[in-house]
This record gives C-alpha cells, sequence and structure tokens, in this order.
C-alpha cells in the first residue's frame, strides 16, 4: 500500500514540470503587458518612460528564458513571488482566496452528492419506470444548462421581491454568513449532480445483472438490503472517480459562480490576473490548481483501494 | 401549519438580509477592487474612486464646475512671470487619527506638504508613479536623474506657507497638484509597506477595512476640517456583473448604481424614472486613422471620405439607445474651452465625391482594411460603421481582441483603423491635447509641426482668453487632418435611490463624485 502511494506520488512530479511549462509559456506567449491592461485607453497617460521602467523592474524585458529558469526556481522553492499588479504576495493571495473557493466548493459537492446519488439508486430501481423518467430528464436539463443561466434564473426568482420572494441575498460573501453560500453552491452543486446522477443510474444497473446481486436475491434479501448491502459498494467506484475528475470542474465552474455572485473565491482572482496580464498571480494560482487537482486524484486513487481491495494487487 | 412555519423562517431570514445595511452608510458599487491604496501610485480609476475620499492634495476640482478650487491649500498667489508659486496652508487640518499611527504633531503642516510632493519625484516606480506632477518645479530633472539632493525650487516659508518656483511657466500644474495627495510622513514610518493598502492623510473619511474582492469599508472622518460628513460611513461592494449590480440596486442592497447591463438602458430608464439622471461627460470615442501607414497616410481625403460617410446620429440615438452624445462636432468634449469647431455632418454624396478624388472611385482600388476593437466594447456602432462604409464602396472587416491584448496591439503599424477612447479628468483642452495629438502620443502617431508648436505654446500662455484663441487654431487644424472619426461623447449616467441627497456626480467620472458631501434619510 505505501509503496502504490509512493509510486503514485512520484508520477506526479513531471506531470507537475510539464504543467508549470505549459503554464509558463501560454503566459508569457500572452500578448500585452500589465501596465497597459490595467490602465486599458488611458495608458497614454502614463509617461512612455515610466512604462518602460515599470516593465524593467519586472523583469518583462529579459529573455523568456531567463524568466522561465526565474519563475521555476523560485516556484519550486515555495516563494511564489509578488503581484505586477496588486500590493500582495502569490502566497497572500491564495492563503485568503482559496479558503472560500474550497468553502464554496464543499458546499457544492455536497449539494451534488446529496441531490446526485439518491436520484442514481432510486432511477436504477424503478429502471424504466416515471420515476426513472423524470429523473433522467430532469438531469438532463440541469448538464444542458450552463451555470451562468441558471445564476440568472435563481437570482431572478430567490433574491427580489419584484419577481419572487426574496428568500436570499442577491450577492457577496457576507462576511462567511452561510446564507450567502446558499445559492452560489446550489448552482454549482446541481449541474454536477446531474452527471453523479446518471453515472450512479448505469453503474448500478450493470451491477444489479450480475451473479452475486441474482444470488443475493434469490436468498430471499429485500431489495434495499441488496443495494445497500451488496451492490452499492461495488457501484459507487465510477462515481467516486467522477466525483474526483469534477473537483477539477468544481474549480472551473466556480470561476464563473464565484463572478456573478461576488464570491472572493481563487477562480475569479485568476481571471482578474489574466486580464491584466499579472504572470506571478496567473502562474502562482494555476500552479496551485494543478497541485491541488493531482492531490485530489492520489487521494481518488488510494480511496478506490480501500473501497475495493481487489485494485490493491492489480 | 407548514405555511406559518416557513413564513417565520422568511421573515427570520428577510430580517437577517436587513440588518446588513446600517443605516446611515453609503452602499456603493465598483467593478474592479483597486490594485492597491498608495497615495504615490495612483493610476486607475479602481484606486482613484476610493483614495479621492480619503486623501487630499493642495488643490481639487470643483464637484460640478470641474474648476480648480482650494483643498488644504486655502489660497495662492501666482507671480506675474507664472513661475512663483505661494501656496497658504488651511490651519488646524488634522491627519487621520489611526491606530498604529502616533504623531509629533497632528496638524498638517509645511513640512509635510514638502515632504509628500518630494516623494513623488523619483525613478523607482516602486515608490512612484508620478513624477510629472511635480516636474514642473524647478530643478526637478537634476533630482530625477540623481544627479543632486537640492530641491531648488522646493521652500518652506513658515508652518502655513509653501511657495514652489516652476522652471517654466505651466498652467495645468494646479490641476497636476490634485492628485499629489498630502501624506503624514509618521503614517509611512508606523505602518511601511502596508501604508499602500491602509491609507493615511486627511480626507472627510478614515480607511476602515478592505476584504478583498469583496467590500472596502471607509468611516467618516470625526475631525475633518469642513466638518464630519453627515453619512457614518461608505460601504463599496465588489459588483463585477452589472446585471448583479441591477439586481442588488433593485433590492436595495446598493442606494447607487453607476454602471448598467449592455443593452437594458431604456428598460432601466422605465423602471427606475425617478432615480435615474444624467449628465454630459468627459470621454470622447473615436476610430483613429494611422497616420503613418497606407492607405491613411498623406490622403486627407480620404480620412474625411471616411468621416462623411458615418451617420452618428443613427449610431448613439437610435442603434445604442441614446448612449452617447453623437459626435457631430470635435475631437473635445462639447463642454471644453475651444470646443465649438465645425465637425463632419452625415454626407454619403460628399463621402462619395471625396473617395473619388482620394484616388479611389467607388472604393476601387482600395484593399480591404481591418477594424479593430477591444472586448468590452459593444458590437453594434463598429458593425454600423462596416455597413456605412458599404454604401461608399469601401470594404471593411472586423476584428475583436480582448481589451489587455488590444491595448498592446492597437499603437503597431498594422493596425489602422481602430477604436478607441479618452477621459479627461477636468475641462481643459490640454486633457485631451496633450495625450493625443502632440508628439505622436496617440494610437494614430499623429504628429504635425504646427499643431505641436501651437500646444507648446499654449501650456506656456497663462491668460485663458489668449490660451483658448491658441487651443481653438490648433483644434481647428486637427480636424481639417480628420485623423479620427469621432463617435461619441460620453454621459454620465446613474441610478440613485430617493432617499439619498445631495449625491453630485463630476462630469470626470463617478469615480470623482464627492460622497461627504451626500446625505442618507
Amino acid at each position: 500500500m505505501f509503496q502504490y502511494v509512493l509510486r503514485r506520488g512520484l508520477w506526479a512530479i513531471p506531470t507537475l514540470l510539464g504543467v508549470f511549462t505549459i503554464i509558463f509559456l501560454l503566459t508569457y506567449l500572452m500578448p500585452g503587458d500589465p501596465v497597459r491592461a490595467v490602465m486599458g485607453e488611458q495608458y497614454k497617460r502614463a509617461d512612455p518612460a515610466t512604462i518602460q521602467r515599470v516593465r524593467d523592474s519586472l523583469g518583462l524585458n529579459d529573455p523568456w528564458l531567463v524568466q522561465y529558469g526565474r519563475f521555476l526556481v523560485k516556484t519550486v522553492s515555495g516563494d511564489l513571488g509578488k503581484s505586477f499588479v496588486l500590493d500582495e504576495q502569490v502566497t497572500g493571495i491564495i492563503g485568503y482566496r482559496f479558503p472560500r473557493t474550497l468553502q464554496l466548493m464543499s458546499a457544492a459537492l455536497l449539494v451534488a452528492i446529496l441531490i446526485g446519488i439518491p436520484s442514481g439508486i432510486l432511477a436504477a430501481r424503478f429502471q424504466y419506470t416515471w420515476i426513472d423518467h423524470t429523473l433522467m430528464l430532469v438531469a438532463l436539463l440541469g448538464v444542458a444548462m450552463p451555470v451562468f443561466w441558471q445564476a440568472v434564473l435563481a437570482k431572478i426568482f430567490l433574491t427580489q421581491d419584484t419577481y419572487g420572494i426574496a428568500l436570499f441575498p442577491v450577492a457577496g460573501y457576507g462576511g462567511g454568513s452561510p446564507l450567502y453560500l446558499v445559492l452560489p453552491a446550489l448552482v454549482l452543486g446541481t449541474q454536477l449532480s446531474a452527471t453523479i446522477a446518471r453515472v450512479m443510474r448505469s453503474s448500478l444497473l450493470e451491477e444489479r445483472r450480475k451473479d452475486y446481486s441474482r444470488t443475493a436475491r434469490s436468498k430471499g434479501l429485500g431489495e434495499p438490503g441488496v443495494i445497500f448491502r451488496h451492490e452499492l459498494r461495488n457501484a459507487m467506484i465510477p462515481v467516486v472517480t467522477i466525483i474526483g475528475l469534477d473537483i477539477g470542474y468544481l474549480l472551473g465552474g466556480s470561476v464563473v459562480t464565484e463572478t456573478v455572485f461576488n464570491w472572493p473565491g481563487l477562480g475569479r482572482a485568476v481571471v482578474t490576473a489574466i486580464s491584466r496580464r499579472d504572470a506571478p498571480v496567473i502562474i502562482g494560482t494555476l500552479v496551485f490548481g494543478a497541485l491541488l487537482f493531482v492531490a485530489v486524484n492520489i487521494l481518488v486513487d488510494i480511496f478506490y483501494a480501500v473501497i475495493n481491495p481487489q485494485i490493491r494487487y492489480a | 401549519m407548514l405555511h406559518r412555519r416557513l413564513l417565520l423562517i422568511a421573515a427570520a431570514v428577510l430580517a437577517l438580509v436587513g440588518s446588513a445595511s446600517a443605516a446611515g452608510t453609503l452602499n456603493y458599487p465598483i467593478k474592479a477592487d483597486p490594485e492597491h491604496l498608495d497615495a504615490w501610485r495612483s493610476t486607475t480609476t479602481a484606486t482613484r474612486q476610493i483614495l479621492v475620499n480619503v486623501l487630499e492634495g493642495l488643490t481639487t476640482f470643483d464637484g460640478n464646475s470641474g474648476d480648480i478650487i482650494p483643498a488644504l491649500a486655502e489660497s495662492w498667489d501666482i507671480s506675474d512671470d507664472g513661475l512663483t508659486y505661494t501656496f497658504h496652508l488651511r490651519h488646524g487640518v488634522l491627519f487621520h487619527a489611526v491606530p498604529g499611527v502616533t504623531y509629533a504633531d497632528r496638524e498638517m503642516k509645511a513640512d509635510d506638504v514638502l515632504w509628500s510632493l518630494k516623494r513623488f519625484l523619483t525613478e523607482d516606480t516602486s515608490i512612484s508613479e508620478h513624477p510629472e506632477y511635480v516636474s514642473a518645479v524647478s530643478g526637478s530633472d537634476a533630482v530625477l536623474a540623481g544627479e543632486t539632493d537640492e530641491w531648488a525650487g522646493f521652500e518652506i516659508v513658515d508652518d502655513y506657507t509653501v511657495k514652489l518656483t516652476l522652471g517654466a511657466p505651466n498652467h495645468r500644474f494646479l490641476a497636476d497638484l490634485v492628485n499629489a495627495y498630502v501624506v503624514p510622513q509618521e503614517a509611512l514610518e508606523a505602518l511601511g509597506s502596508d501604508l499602500s493598502n491602509k491609507p493615511v492623510g486627511t480626507g472627510a473619511f478614515l480607511f476602515d477595512r478592505w476584504t478583498r474582492d469583496d467590500q472596502l469599508v471607509l468611516k467618516a472622518n470625526p475631525d475633518y476640517w469642513d466638518g464630519r460628513p453627515s453619512l457614518d460611513g461608505v460601504t463599496f461592494w465588489n459588483v463585477p456583473d452589472d446585471t448583479t449590480g441591477l439586481l442588488m440596486y433593485r433590492q436595495g442592497d446598493l442606494d447607487v448604481l453607476v454602471s448598467f447591463p449592455d443593452g437594458q438602458l431604456q428598460s432601466i430608464k422605465n423602471e427606475f424614472a425617478a432615480d435615474y439622471h444624467e449628465g454630459a461627460g468627459l470621454n470622447v470615442a473615436y476610430w483613429g486613422f494611422k497616420m503613418t501607414e497606407p492607405p491613411f497616410a498623406d490622403n486627407v481625403k480620404l480620412r474625411q471620405a471616411f468621416n462623411y460617410a458615418i451617420d452618428r446620429d443613427l449610431i448613439w440615438n437610435v442603434l445604442m439607445e441614446g448612449g452617447r452624445v453623437p459626435g457631430n462636432l470635435g475631437v473635445l468634449p462639447p463642454d471644453m474651452p475651444a470646443a465649438n469647431v465645425q465637425g463632419y455632418a452625415y454626407d454619403l454624396e460628399k463621402a462619395k465625391e471625396l473617395l473619388a478624388e482620394a484616388g479611389y472611385p467607388n472604393g476601387q482600388g482600395l484593399e480591404p482594411i481591418t477594424l479593430f476593437y477591444y472586448g468590452s466594447s459593444s458590437d453594434a456602432p463598429n458593425i454600423a460603421v462596416q455597413d456605412m462604409l458599404a454604401q461608399i464602396g469601401v470594404q471593411i472587416s472586423l476584428q475583436k481582441e480582448d481589451n489587455s491584448t488590444y491595448w498592446s496591439h492597437v499603437g503597431e503599424p498594422d493596425v489602422k483603423l481602430f477604436l478607441s477612447g479618452w477621459s479627461s479628468d477636468f475641462l481643459d483642452p490640454s486633457e485631451v491635447f496633450d495625450f493625443l495629438f502632440a508628439h505622436g502620443r496617440d494610437d494614430t502617431k499623429y504628429d504635425v509641426a504646427a499643431v505641436n508648436d501651437l500646444l507648446d505654446a499654449a501650456r506656456a500662455e497663462s491668460d485663458p482668453v489668449a490660451r483658448e484663441a491658441i487651443y481653438l487654431q490648433a483644434h481647428e487644424l486637427i480636424m481639417a487632418d480628420a485623423p479620427w472619426i469621432v463617435s461619441g461623447y460620453s454621459k454620465v449616467s446613474y441610478l440613485v435611490k430617493p432617499n439619498i441627497e445631495n449625491f453630485q456626480v463630476s462630469a470626470a467620472g463617478t469615480y470623482r463624485s464627492p460622497l461627504w458631501t451626500i446625505e442618507k434619510k
């Protein structure tokens, strides 16, 4: 088991190095510089000599290999540098915003699991009945509706006295009040729950056709017993994979959700950094995101081994 | 039973939401977090919008007229040769009482002013991004170049008098001092680099706290020299999405709305007829020609033909629902001195004639031209230009680029026709001319010796009437050269709740609005 974890961990190194190189090159190749990006059409107000001095002081006039080496050495030693634009260390930006993104992601994941897994089980148990059809139709709609549209609908009907009931605040972080978390988590989570429900259904259906299920049923065990004691455990493996991969989706989806709900998270910080050509923040947060994604996938692999011992010896 | 319980929950929820906004606090939206709050490096509207409420310079702009009025200087004398400025400081101005900063002398005096002004004068961009605010003072060049520590033109006469001597007359000097904020040296010593995120000064509001990408809170300064503001404070809410902003305003979470979702102007005017206000702004939108590249270089008739082919009234009054005033005059916002010149009125026949005279009858022989525009601008006006130019036989293809890419690309030679714009800070023609028509600084690369000379002469002219005459002359030359297709002049439009009184909007934009005059009933 330890060897297995170690092997998976070592494989992460070339992955991360590749990710870093790609992120650096993409950032480097992006046209535009931070001074002009921040000032927009007013950039002519900045003295051309000042723009040049700012570029010099940020090291933007160095050859790309020098910049690459500098970023790589610093990143490996854990120093993500200082933002070109904000008076903040990149580690500080991540340290402040990531917990808020994590808060949103966990709440969304909870919503997704609470809706997705029971609906998947119900749909499989009552396959080809109206329950199955209704649940899967709703799931299809859930996958098809983009996050920003769901957000607008949710806001119009749940935050406005004019068109619906103002149950929740329109947007904002509200100093961490759970009330502010409900809508963004719901919007981010529902789409995911649709995927989970569909995977849960098909995976469970497959297990239900297997010999051991038939044996269990023929021994006279009731349906709930067959599902929860025997089938579910095996059927969960693809679902866990999907949930693991969806952490990546959540990181991406949180960008839109954070923007429309004014949520001070990491996704929004990355988007702002890209529009400001703020290379240290772009590189730092994306490398952090990649690290997170790789770590989650290792955890998922370990989790497989825990739920299904067959994998350990495979 | 169930119904009653639901109602109770709803009521409790509403009470929670309601208690979030305290009475006497103004809830004001900002689209982007400030990059920092550094007095010496504030360049973007995002930083200035906050700082104008916390910090002050010797002079400031009148909220309504845009004229230069006294701030920390009570009055000033200018010598007859226009070189010596003697500022008489206001007595009894106290710096902000904030935790962590102790003052030897809390009163703002001449030494504080000189210390703050001198700090602007460095090439180190991590300290100051605006040496130009004070570089008109004599001896500044030598200081900037690091040749001397002698601050020749800066002089303390007594505790309440400061004398600045310029190297050459410069009528913009008082305006440049508006953003040259006075900050106590003790604050920099006590807070160090934290000062760039926690501003300390003399303004009507004190900096309280800032949770990034969420909210920034200012409190009333009880010791303000002009009396404590009526508001208890201002909360700037970070609202990047305009639709969200509108929903928040409708629900009462915001007291003011200064930016609207695209294409909804008319419906917003209908829904909030009583809250809607608009006034003239100081931004000019234009399509620029690259004056150094064919086909527009050395072909004034071609540029004029394009100008006559554009129906600006149709674009702004019909397509864009009155979003701007059609650009039927010159390159200056209509309220500026010297703005009243002959523009290019829509005339298709004349456009066709000029196109033929330019050597391209019915557009024959003219290569298709790419019109570049940027991501955050509306598509409609650019598509309209494409369509209108097709009427005289000119083929235009459109290319939209994301904002950051755009502003680095637009100055390059391959961009021959492009959308741009310019916001002036105050009502002086130099705000447009010096940045866009002098020495090829604009992306058009417009650089005409006769115009450069006139602009230099105007800058040194201290008599406003004579200056306006020179600017008018320059303006007419520019219009005849037609380096731009003027598109439209901005309107400052906003919604404000009926219980908010004395909300003044500066023509320079809502970002310069003085929030300390506001009363919330």
